[in-house]
């Protein structure tokens, strides 16, 4: 007896459709039951959370708009697009510093690069303190990920050399075919690397650091970068490290200089200094 | 010992704005000016009440939000209260208002103002301003600045969305209608 020979076309289509629905919804099931745990530690360097947030690229932003907003890098000139070390002493972290020894200006895609050693040391520390997944675990929990969708390809190839076999028309399943392989691919492509402790430590962070997203300050700027991308320096001072990664944003343009308002209180400010703030 | 338990904020707190039997109250005048909400007007004042109490104990220039610039605007335009009362005896001192002399040095001051509002904000009252009222930067340089005063006798105002799709269904109306005749 032959499976699903009873079925039409259409009713085979249907049941594809809502399988492969099914699917979607048991890959997701599985990387979030089968995620590792991992360990809750307190992990909070600004490049640990940049990695655990966003990946390498949000490492290199974290670091640039860290330099930047502390003044140790700025605009260069007369290359557009790029950023120069305006102050080598400036404190660094040594992912910073890496960056402050380059003598040539350089864009964020070049840091990207030049910090690939760093990254991978931080990744190595973030695999050893339990926040992301050994590389055979991350390989594992991708196979489980996808697995529902293999089960269903397989189901719909048997449907198809079936249909093939009696003259069916099965175009339009082997179109679901290569959508479920390509939606498999992206899956396993994008199943997140993080245990669950680190997954819950950037959430944690998040919550704490509402603020950050609004309006950080000089020294935090690398965390907020960190926590949320390059999006928080928009209206910030430091919005050139945004139009960098992004040059065709539509977010920006922070030209006004209409905004302001600011208090001055005479006891505030001591010693009697603060006269001529008009009003 | 937290903002709440001194003596400065207990002051602050009891201090109400204008005539308390005004037929327009400050709060009222106040939501009305700006067209909020009663409630969300009351939560401005609450904000400016905090904001005072950080003009007073940050150390260092404080900037608001538009929101609660507009409560500071319209307690001045309150000059005996302002001048004579809230100052004087519930603040203790003179809280002067300084509106941006243009230009980036500027704009770069004024943002690092706020920033330091916001983190001396939340060490003070320990948690974060409300968000509906103290916006982030980009909302509160580049799109706050944007409100202008209207007369709703004279004009229609329409959120750019609407405006947006009834213009393109204008187009798209004139367009079949052209095609039909």
């Amino acid at each position: 007896m032959q499976l699903f020979s009873s079925w039409t076309g259409s009713d085979f289509l249907l049941f594809y459709m809502v399988l492969l629905a099914t699917c979607g919804a048991a890959s997701w099931f599985i990387a979030h039951r089968l995620r590792p745990q991992g360990r809750f530690g307190e992990s909070h360097e600004p490049e640990d959370i940049a990695l655990l947030a966003g990946g390498s690229g949000r490492l290199a932003d974290s670091v640039l708009a860290d330099l930047f907003a502390r003044g140790a890098l700025a605009l260069a000139l007369g290359a557009k697009g790029k950023l120069a070390v305006a102050q080598a002493t400036v404190p660094a972290s040594p992912a910073g510093r890496t960056l402050l020894a380059v003598r040539e200006p350089f864009d964020p895609d070049e840091a990207n690069r030049m910090l690939a050693l760093h990254t991978t040391r931080v990744v190595a520390r973030l695999r050893r303190e339990g926040l992301l997944m050994r590389p055979e675990d991350h390989a594992r929990l991708r196979w489980l990920a996808i697995a529902p969708f293999i089960v269903l390809i397989l189901i719909g190839l048997y449907r198809e050399r079936a249909g093939s076999a009696l003259g069916e028309p099965t175009g339009y399943l082997v179109i679901l075919l290569v959508v479920t392989a390509l939606l498999a691919v992206v899956r396993f492509v994008r199943v997140d690397p993080r245990t669950a402790a680190g997954i819950a430590a950037v959430n944690g962070l998040r919550r704490q650091s509402a603020r950050l997203r609004r309006a950080p300050q000089p020294g935090e700027a690398g965390m907020a970068v960190a926590l949320f991308g390059t999006t928080v320096l928009v209206g910030t001072p430091w919005e050139p490290v945004h139009a960098m990664r992004h040059p065709n944003s539509s977010e920006g343009g922070t030209s006004s200089d209409s905004g302001g308002s600011s208090s001055d209180s005479g006891s505030g400010c001591g010693g009697g200094g603060c006269g001529g703030c008009g009003g | 010992m937290s903002a709440f338990d001194s003596q400065l904020w207990q002051r602050i707190a009891a201090h109400t704005i204008g005539p308390q039997d005004a037929a327009l109250s400050f709060s009222a005048r106040l939501a009305r000016e700006n067209r909020w909400s009663p409630a969300y007007a009351e939560a401005v004042i609450g904000e400016y009440m905090r904001f005072c109490y950080l003009a007073i104990t940050a150390g260092n220039e404080v900037t608001p939000s538009d929101a609660v610039d507009q409560a500071w605007h319209l307690h001045l335009t309150y000059s005996r209260d302002y001048w004579q009362v809230f100052c004087p005896a519930v603040l203790g001192a003179d809280l002067h208002h300084g509106p941006t002399a243009g230009g980036p040095v500027e704009r770069a001051r004024y943002y690092h103002q706020y920033a330091d509002t916001l983190a001396a904000y939340e060490a003070a009252f320990g948690e974060a301003p409300p968000r509906l009222i103290w916006p982030d930067a980009h909302r509160r340089f580049a799109v706050d600045p944007f409100g202008v005063r209207v007369n709703l006798r004279n004009a229609i105002l329409l959120p750019r969305r609407v405006a947006l799709a009834l213009g393109f269904l204008a187009f798209v109306v004139g367009w079949l209608a052209g095609r039909i005749m």
